[in-house]
């Protein structure tokens, strides 16, 4: 059996080709083109799959696009709706970008490799995340963990997976947590308010991170509040971007943290203000591994199972990763080699 | 100093040396400096408009380092795909042109930065009016002959040449940037030069045959462009009048359900992923 996943028209498209189970080909699509962070079509790479394996579109027996395109305009316009009348700037953006191209995948994909519309499926954008870190992982048994900024409507999930020989692979998602209360839309704030591009740039927050203190850590965790059943909620009124895609943060929060770096000035650690972005950086840092902790340690009580797999853009950041391994509780993490959007 | 200051100014000097090594190649495919076109001419007061605003004229250099940074990047791949010694050399010289040319927008742009009101978007900035450097457009570099790659490049060049003497010209106000413009406009006036005479070389009989086809490519992607631009605006129009006018009860509705949904875990039930079918 043939399968084509398929990831586009956010950020880091990519296609990978299975065969009879065995993934045979995954490419990222800014290899080809040569354009970082590509979100186009993968055309190239999905050309690129299919020589490797020596195989034509017509022979796949299914094409499987990585989330549900109705399922995230939904929350697109949801979004829209319930920050009315903030949004008007956003609204006519988000609606030419959906409406114009991304709900109409099935058309899409397939006028592009001439496969019948019913070979053409569709799986939330988590449980993509949750079959690549598990399906990836040498292990028969693992509880799950996925997280990044947003799918659909999932922002972090958790469950468990399982291979039996000769049967059936199940992934089951127990509960997730929903936009706007991301881990990684946190992240993806301070990594816009510390001046560097959101959706490639986190791992330079990671890295300035090294640098700083946690001294800003009490005034982080204002942002971020948990819930009594071990959730977690942020406090919207320090952030914009569930309101506008201008600015993810709100005046209040700079209020909190002071004025955001200029993107274009060195960060000198020499200066006080140099070092004041490299504790915002740690700060940052030390609640999304604390907060990442003290979920995968519930998963493991709950699970009882020495495997965890991680899935999602915020398993990218190989330093919460690594507290990850030494604190929750599980015997070994596995991530696979792209966990974000890519993967 | 720091690293990445380093290397800029090694660029740089590797720029100043490199003149000297191009300078017979320049000889040999000199002329003037290329004259704005009628049409840049006509847009002069709309361009001094645009590029009287400090905010706006940081936004613009800085789309102008990204450019000519991506132009460098897919110059520098043509170099590696051409079997021709001497175009790769060319080409090579003038990716690194193109790079220099980034880095020069982007330390310009910063400088005017620290003196600029904000960071931020400055709103209209006639993007579609006047453009920046030529950029490859959705030129597929490995796909194209020699012959076809130096008739768009050249087309490229001589549009970026005259509009950046428009450019030079109406920055009266702010010698710094001028003289950012006119570094940049030697550069562009060069590669116009080299590309027009080396396609002379590479097809002696049909060059202008192929400067044509390529000035009907660069016409067609302009109106296809300004098609885009204006359906976009439109579409925007109707979309904003949409949302004011038909929206505010389903955001009533919207905003009471959100008040009403309980913060925390949401339990996913089972068989929600089952169906492959499904795009909700």
């Amino acid at each position: 059996m043939n399968i084509l996943g398929i990831s586009a028209h956010y950020h880091d498209s990519a296609a990978a080709l299975v065969v009879d189970g065995v993934t045979v080909c995954a490419v990222q699509e800014e290899r080809l083109s040569r354009h970082k962070g590509d979100a186009a079509f993968p055309l190239l790479a999905i050309e690129s799959c299919l020589q490797h394996a020596g195989i034509e579109p017509d022979e796949l027996d299914a094409v499987v696009f990585y989330e549900r395109p109705m399922l995230k305009f939904d929350r697109i316009l949801t979004c829209a709706l319930r920050a009315f009348p903030h949004s008007w700037r956003a609204f006519p953006k988000a609606m030419k970008n959906s409406l114009g191209e991304k709900v109409w995948m099935r058309g899409i994909i397939s006028s592009h490799l001439g496969v019948p519309g019913r070979k053409v499926l569709f799986t939330e954008h988590h449980q993509s995340h949750a079959a690549a870190a598990f399906l990836t992982a040498p292990t028969r048994r693992a509880a799950i963990m996925t997280a990044d900024a947003v799918g659909e409507w999932a922002t972090l999930s958790v469950g468990d997976g399982e291979r039996v020989a000769n049967g059936p692979t199940t992934i089951r998602r127990f509960r997730e947590i929903r936009f706007p209360h991301s881990l990684g839309m946190l992240y993806s704030t301070f990594t816009a308010y510390l001046g560097f591009k959101v959706n490639e740039d986190e791992y330079k927050v990671m890295g300035l991170a090294a640098y700083g203190q946690p001294t800003l850590v009490e005034q982080v965790r204002k942002l971020i509040g948990r819930t009594p059943d071990g959730a977690f909620a942020l406090d919207l009124n320090y952030f914009e971007f569930h309101n506008t895609a201008e600015r993810s943060y709100s005046s209040r929060f700079v209020d909190l943290f002071g004025p955001p770096r200029n993107p274009y000035e060195p960060i000198d650690l020499e200066t006080a203000e140099g070092q004041r972005f490299a504790n915002c950086a740690a700060s940052v840092q030390r609640v999304l591994e604390d907060t990442l902790v003290e979920l995968a340690r519930a998963l493991h009580q709950e699970t009882g199972l020495p495997d965890l797999c991680l899935g999602g853009g915020v398993a990218l950041n190989g330093v919460a990763n690594a507290r990850l391994l030494a604190e929750s509780g599980f015997e070994r993490v596995f991530v696979p080699p792209a966990p974000g959007d890519a993967g | 100093m720091p690293i990445k200051g380093k290397l800029v100014d090694k660029l740089l000097t590797f720029s100043n040396f490199k003149s000297h090594i191009l300078t017979r190649l320049m000889m040999d495919s000199a002329r003037p400096h290329e004259r704005p076109t009628a049409l840049d001419r006509m847009l002069a007061p709309l361009h001094r408009w645009i590029w009287s605003d400090t905010d706006r004229r940081v936004q613009k250099l800085l789309r102008f380092s990204e450019t000519e940074t991506d132009g460098g990047r897919d110059i520098l791949r043509a170099a590696e795909v051409t079997s021709d010694p001497l175009l790769r050399r060319l080409y090579l010289e003038h990716a690194i042109d193109e790079f220099r040319h980034g880095v020069l927008f982007r330390h310009r742009a910063a400088a005017l930065l620290k003196v600029a009101s904000s960071g931020s978007n400055a709103g209209f900035q006639g993007e579609w009016l006047a453009p920046g450097g030529h950029g490859l457009d959705d030129l597929q570099v490995d796909g194209e002959s020699d012959i076809d790659m130096l008739a768009f490049l050249h087309l490229s060049e001589k549009a970026a040449a005259s509009r950046f003497t428009v450019y030079r010209d109406v920055m009266q106000h702010d010698p710094p940037t001028r003289a950012v413009f006119e570094e940049i406009l030697r550069d562009e006036t060069f590669h116009m030069n080299y590309t027009l005479t080396q396609l002379a070389r590479v097809e002696p009989k049909q060059h202008r045959r192929h400067l044509w086809r390529a000035r009907l490519s660069r016409l067609w992607k302009t109106y296809l462009r300004l098609a885009t631009g204006l359906a976009g605006i439109l579409g925007s129009l109707l979309l904003t009048i949409q949302y004011f006018v038909l929206l505010p009860p389903f955001a009533w509705l919207a905003k009471r359900a959100a008040r009403r949904e309980p913060s925390g875990w949401t339990i996913v039930a089972a068989g929600t992923s089952q169906s492959l079918d499904r795009q909700y």
